[in-house]
């Protein structure tokens, strides 16, 4: 890693978990530039979710350090309200509200940011075109499908314009014209200088899509850097796909334990 | 293990299920029904409703010699019109057992039967609880109040298929009117059906026409394809009612909407400053305005209010006035705070103090016609009571409760943010930023 490199988010975990005394990460480390995606892979109960609920201050055991555009935050849960609102987090499940139509989650979003009522029109019908709900605004979002519910949280984060995205498992749920547009727009965020913190398990997006890596395995780094660091650290040659060092390094870290 | 075995049939599975479904109500209910309200207020309320029924029986009120009986055959109906087909099917029936009419045709039946024993039973308790008034005023003998408490039942459970068959094969606004529709249709059909009846030949055929109308509409049910779904979300709907009282403060029965588009659109804004608070109190009010449960609550606040504030004398209904508003007001904070813990709400990054304003911009906007209404209520009864310039108070007391509306919200807005303060000194929570400063400014 390059020390004093221009970074949104650096994070430094020495232990995190959900209870005190039972720590799930250890001694993690890494870095987000500004336009950068950083995909978190790793394979099942490896710590990728906790990564994302630490930095969004949910766990109940906390000890590292977190460095927001050279700010640095001791306590994730104690954020400023500046903080927050620069940070959207896209769930892996949807998060709905029963008695609110589409266009009323996206109004809500909008207040608590802040955003003025012209603007959130104009950039909310854009959205809502983009991910071909525009039909479906003035109807309840709790009776959508799984991935039309999944848009809703996708263009609630995109109508905010944070600085970054923490975004849980994008692609499920998905169909694929939904996937490029979350694609396409994710690459138009870049070009803001947003930066992405994304966990996935489908490891040929994330290949096509992440500037770098950070692979989990068992709550602690077992390779990170772009592609070819991670080809370099699983002994693989040029060309291996992510998929067959992910394989690798899992099983190394499998057989090592 | 035979007797697992012997369980795990059509019939025994239903039964099963009927034990366990009351048995978790019962244990929702004895969260509430703790021995302080069982002493303080069940047995007590007991004591009182068992001393005033036997005062019935004894000394008969006046107003019974001016009760039409048709008031007994809507009460009844309105008893019976309330029911919904059970059938006590269980998501995960799907899987297996819902995929063989063996299976089917036992279960649904099973839960049919208890269907009409439930309208029986509760046709029956509304029969005893009007007894001394059928006895008294109309004359009734046993048999008759048995036999009407039989068509009751039967006509509950011919209803029951009825809003089964309209739920299926409607949704959204249509499902609800069909339903009120057919609701007014029996309702109407039964108590002129009833008032017409003279003599116990045509009284049997009534029933004999009820009979062969639940066995035709229970035959089709039967033969009812494609209705495990619904069915599903009847069996929630059915456990939500049950327990909904109880949890409407805690958010633990969910009603989540039955078509795609709310039927309450209010797609315009309501209020005219545009504000984030504004906003905000704006989402809140018309969530609050397309919750059926909600609005029925709402209503009621009208109707108690406006029955409180003309009580006799004049001056506890003044008296009443401000407790009523107290009630709403305490209401709807709650209603506010329930609100506030959605998930979907609570992951939103809040400007401080966005949430505590438009909270009050929202209790107002659902309090204050409140106040306006149970203000012209009064004003009726002032011009009631002392008529000519009395009835200046018709314009001028709602008036004088928007006013008074505004002052009372103001000083429990107060009292909220004190006891707001206190609860988080107690546990040790931070104030926000803005709270600490203006704690600073007034110190």
């Amino acid at each position: 890693m390059q020390e004093g490199a221009d970074f949104r988010l650096r994070v430094r975990i020495d232990e995190a978990g959900y209870e005190p005394g039972k720590p799930i990460l250890r001694d993690l480390f890494f870095e987000v530039r500004p336009g950068e995606r950083l995909g978190l892979l790793g394979p099942n109960g490896a710590g990728k979710s906790t990564v994302m609920k630490g930095l969004l201050g949910q766990l109940g055991h906390w000890k590292g350090q977190i460095d927001w555009n050279g700010l640095t935050e001791r306590e994730p849960s104690d954020r400023s309200e500046d903080g927050i609102r620069r940070m959207a987090y896209i769930p892996e499940l949807p998060i709905l509200y029963e008695r609110f139509t589409l266009w009323e989650h996206l109004q809500l979003a909008a207040a608590a940011a802040g955003m003025p009522e012209d603007r959130f029109g104009e950039r909310a019908d854009r959205l809502l075109d983009r991910f071909r709900l525009r039909k479906a605004k003035h109807e309840y979002p709790v009776r959508f499908s799984k991935g039309m519910q999944q848009k809703v949280m996708l263009i609630a984060a995109f109508l905010l314009e944070p600085d970054l995205f923490l975004v849980d498992e994008p692609f499920i749920g998905l169909d694929p014209g939904a996937v490029m547009e979350l694609l396409a727009a994710l690459d138009e965020e870049r070009t803001r200088g947003a930066s992405v913190v994304l966990t996935t398990h489908v490891l040929d997006s994330a290949e096509r899509l992440c500037d770098r890596f950070v692979l989990i395995h068992e709550g602690g780094i077992a390779a990170s850097g772009t592609l070819a660091d991670i080809r370099r650290a699983a002994g693989c040659p040029d060309g291996t796909p992510l998929f067959e060092c992910f394989r690798v390094l899992t099983q190394e870290g499998a057989e090592r334990s | 293990m035979n007797g697992g075995r012997r369980h795990f049939r059509p019939v025994p599975l239903v039964l099963s299920r009927i034990v366990f479904f009351w048995g978790e109500v019962w244990k929702c209910w004895r969260l509430t029904l703790d021995w302080t309200v069982q002493v303080y207020i069940a047995i007590p309320a007991l004591f009182i409703g068992a001393n005033m029924y036997r005062d019935a029986w004894l000394h008969p009120p006046s107003w019974f010699a001016a009760v039409p009986q048709q008031t007994v055959f809507v009460l009844l109906a309105a008893a019976m019109l309330r029911a919904r087909a059970r059938t006590f099917a269980d998501y995960g029936d799907g899987l297996f057992l819902r995929r063989s009419a063996r299976w089917t045709r036992p279960m649904i039946a099973t839960g049919l039967a208890y269907t009409l024993l439930v309208r029986l039973l509760t046709a029956a308790a509304v029969v005893a609880l009007l007894a001394p008034l059928l006895d008294l005023r109309f004359g009734w003998d046993a048999a008759t109040g048995a036999a009407m408490a039989g068509a009751a039942a039967l006509l509950g459970y011919a209803w029951t298929l009825v809003r089964d068959g309209l739920e299926r094969r409607r949704s959204g606004w249509r499902r609800v009117a069909a339903v009120w529709v057919a609701r007014l249709i029996l309702m109407a059909a039964w108590v002129s059906g009833m008032t017409a009846i003279r003599s116990g030949a045509s009284f049997g055929l009534a029933l004999a026409a009820l009979i062969a109308a639940s066995c035709l509409l229970t035959w089709l049910r039967l033969r009812a394809k494609g209705t495990f779904l619904h069915e599903v979300a009847a069996e929630r709907e059915a456990y939500s009612a049950c327990v909904r009282f109880l949890l409407m403060e805690a958010g633990g029965a969910r009603s989540v909407p039955r078509g795609r588009k709310p039927l309450l659109s209010l797609r315009r804004n309501l209020f005219r400053r545009r504000g984030t608070r504004e906003r905000i109190a704006e989402l809140w009010v018309k969530a609050k305005l397309r919750d059926p449960e909600n609005v029925q609550a709402l209503l009621t606040f009208a109707a108690i209010g406006s029955a409180a504030v003309a009580l006799p004398p004049l001056g506890l209904g003044l008296a009443m006035w401000p407790v009523s508003g107290l009630f709403a007001l305490f209401w709807l904070h709650g209603q506010w705070k329930q609100w506030e813990g959605e998930r979907y709400v609570a992951m939103l990054p809040w400007p401080p103090l966005a949430l505590r304003e438009a909270e009050g911009i929202g209790r107002r906007a659902l309090v204050l016609p409140l106040f306006g209404l149970w203000g012209l209520a009064l004003g009726c009864k002032i011009g009631l009571l002392y008529g000519g310039a009395g009835w200046l108070a018709v314009p001028l007391a709602p008036a004088v409760g928007w006013a008074a509306g505004r002052y009372l919200d103001s000083v429990v807005s107060v009292y909220l943010q004190f006891r707001e303060s206190k609860r988080k000194a107690q546990t040790g929570e931070r104030p926000s930023g803005t709270e600490e400063e203006e704690a600073r400014e007034n110190a």
